[in-house]
């Protein structure tokens, strides 16, 4: 489904300074894969979230999405085409305040050319297991409730690929269980998912593991599912 | 709108900033407007073709001691001569004073005016009761008086004036008709003044031979200055060829006095219009920080927006919504205090109060423009930039 043909992304520091974020990143993503980008802050892992989820343009490379060529999209395509075929989940959730949870996973909606989205926000909510809280506001749930409202928020409008960055980041350990779960029962049912994390444990729910390091892809290989064993590969990379 | 209300007390000040200064450009506009149409309502009423010929004050030698007063070398005689004039449609000569008014115990000081029936045709007043005395009664000299509406008030209280009996200087009258108020158009004293016939007031009351007015109304508007000119040129040459000295009399022209009146108060709202205009300026920048402010402080909204679909276009229409919403609001409360604010001037004070269109259109231009370009344009700035980046400068 994603194909990353020799990517790079060079930034410029305001101070002049050019920053090679990525370098020569190829990858290849299945349909139904549950990937997890791990990396020390710096090795560009953000960088290429950014790049798997349209937000920023690779400088160089190819970037192919279902045989599209998504590289050279304008603006408003590419904001066309993040609001049908990906959905986001952030560290720090992104809510709207003083907005029901219902209308903050009905925003994406806001923006879609979709005419059947009726009930997609109750139904997105229902499947995190929050039917119950659809008309609280942000500051009346908890931490891992806030998340799980996201998480409904980037399947609301059914897309091809869920891109998860640090979902976890800002919730204690137990909370964070819950949501690796929702992540993985949803993997279950079908979708795909990268998971852009530090976290060893975390990284341990997905089925592949892509480690990063100054750039470039130091490691790519297949992980069983809940195989701690690995943790320490993954602490090494930090 | 929830944002804006989210944000209610600082949207509150920049509302009410913008309101105050939307308020006082309208109610300026609306002070001048009105001044300037009472201004022509006046010249209206007063007559755009009136002429005032009065002595001029001169100094004259009385027993080495110098006096000065108006001249006395206005006579009856220059009166039937300007009446003759080309382009003098009535002519009416006047002798008059202020005095002390009397009807049984009440007393009241106004102008006691002598003058003949034409004057009602040249000042277009009219009579709200009785009649105006006609050219016999000013033939025979006889004591009759028709009241102004001030005087009216003033010693009968309501009652029916006419037919009562006052006494003018102690000499009784009867009083046979009272004049319709010009009311707030009139400038205050024509209201209040009796008139007589010209020759009861010569012989019987002023005892004088020389007139203190000679009041014209001129055929055509259009003409009032060329008249003007031969008035000044027929009696300069009457009374020069007597005393070789400078003109004692001066002919006043009713319009251009209003209109310079009228010039004053264009000035003075030209300045005041431009203080105004400060003022929604100063309250147009508050709605400009508010939506800066807004819009950085809402990065993140904004790239949380974009990252889930929002095309940069979106954004600017989400802010210029909010921003317009806010501005027109604003417009709407300053354009409400100025309604109330111009009754309540209106009101309490004599100034003119009237719609002023033209300040209404602008005041809402300008505060267009600036939610307008202040909405639109950072919001543009910050839809384009990569959404991540909106959402890290937190």
């Amino acid at each position: 489904m994603i194909d990353l043909e020799s990517i790079g992304k060079t930034y410029t520091r305001q101070t002049g300074e050019s920053v090679r974020a990525l370098d020569d990143v190829s990858l290849r993503i299945e349909r139904g894969e549950f990937v997890a980008i791990v990396g020390a802050s710096g090795s560009g892992k953000s960088t290429l979230m950014n790049v798997l989820g349209l937000l920023d343009e690779p400088t160089e490379g190819r970037y192919r999405f279902d045989a599209e060529d998504v590289s050279n999209l304008s603006l408003a395509a590419r904001a066309g085409f993040r609001n049908a075929r990906i959905g986001f989940v952030f560290q720090s959730f992104h809510l709207l305040a003083r907005t029901s949870a219902l209308e903050n996973v009905e925003l994406p909606l806001l923006y879609s050319d979709r005419a059947d989205i009726a009930g997609l926000g109750e139904r997105a909510l229902a499947a995190v297991g929050l039917a119950d809280r659809m008309q609280h506001t942000p500051a009346e749930l908890s931490g891992g409730q806030q998340q799980r409202v996201a998480i409904a928020r980037a399947l609301v409008n059914e897309p091809d690929l869920l891109l998860a960055d640090e979902p976890t980041g800002n919730l204690d350990a137990a909370v964070a269980a819950e949501i690796m779960s929702i992540l993985q029962s949803l993997n279950r049912a079908g979708r795909t998912i990268v998971l852009v994390t530090h976290d060893p444990a975390m990284a341990s729910a997905a089925r592949r593991l892509v480690r990063l390091a100054h750039g470039r892809v130091v490691s790519d290989g297949p992980i069983a599912s809940g195989d701690i064993t690995l943790a320490p590969t993954v602490l090494e990379a930090r | 709108m929830r944002a804006l209300g989210a944000r209610r007390v600082r949207s509150a000040l920049a509302l009410a900033g913008a309101a105050t200064g939307v308020a006082a450009v309208v109610l300026t506009a609306a002070v001048g407007v009105g001044t300037a149409r009472r201004i022509d309502e006046q010249i209206q009423s007063l007559g755009a073709n009136l002429l005032i010929v009065r002595p001029a004050d001169v100094k004259r030698l009385v027993a080495r001691q110098a006096l000065s007063g108006p001249a006395t070398t206005l006579t009856l005689d220059d009166f039937a001569a300007v009446g003759a004039l080309r382009g003098v449609a009535h002519a009416a000569p006047g002798v008059s004073a202020t005095m002390t008014v009397k009807h049984d115990a009440t007393t009241t000081s106004t102008t006691v005016l002598g003058t003949t029936p034409a004057f009602a045709a040249v000042r277009r007043f009219h009579v709200r009761t009785g009649r105006l005395f006609d050219d016999d009664d000013d033939r025979h000299a006889r004591r009759v008086a028709v009241l102004g509406a001030e005087v009216a008030d003033a010693l009968f209280a309501g009652a029916v004036a006419v037919g009562q009996a006052i006494r003018i200087r102690g000499v009784p009258f009867d009083v046979i008709g009272v004049l319709a108020p010009k009311g707030v158009l009139a400038d205050g004293d024509e209201d209040n003044q009796i008139l007589i016939p010209f020759h009861t007031a010569a012989r019987r009351v002023f005892n004088v031979t020389w007139l203190s007015s000679v009041f014209v109304s001129v055929v055509n508007p259009t003409e009032v200055s060329s008249v003007e000119t031969r008035i000044e040129a027929l009696l300069g040459a009457r009374h020069r060829s007597e005393r070789d000295v400078a003109d004692d009399f001066e002919v006043q022209d009713a319009a251009r006095y209003f209109t310079i009146q009228r010039k004053a108060s264009e000035t003075l709202r030209v300045l005041t219009a431009g203080i105004a205009a400060v003022a929604l300026g100063v309250g147009g920048t508050g709605i400009m920080a508010l939506m800066l402010l807004s819009i950085r402080e809402r990065s993140d909204e904004i790239g949380l927006r974009v990252a889930v679909g929002a095309r940069p276009r979106d954004i600017v229409a989400q802010f210029l919504m909010e921003s317009t919403a806010l501005v027109v609001a604003g417009w709407l409360g300053g354009v409400a205090v100025a309604l109330f604010g111009g009754i309540a001037i209106a009101r309490a004070t004599s100034l003119a109060i009237a719609p002023p269109l033209a300040a209404l259109a602008g005041s809402f231009a300008m505060v267009m423009i600036i939610g307008i370009g202040f909405g639109a344009f950072p919001a543009r700035r910050a839809s384009l930039l990569p959404p991540i980046r909106a959402m890290a400068e937190r």
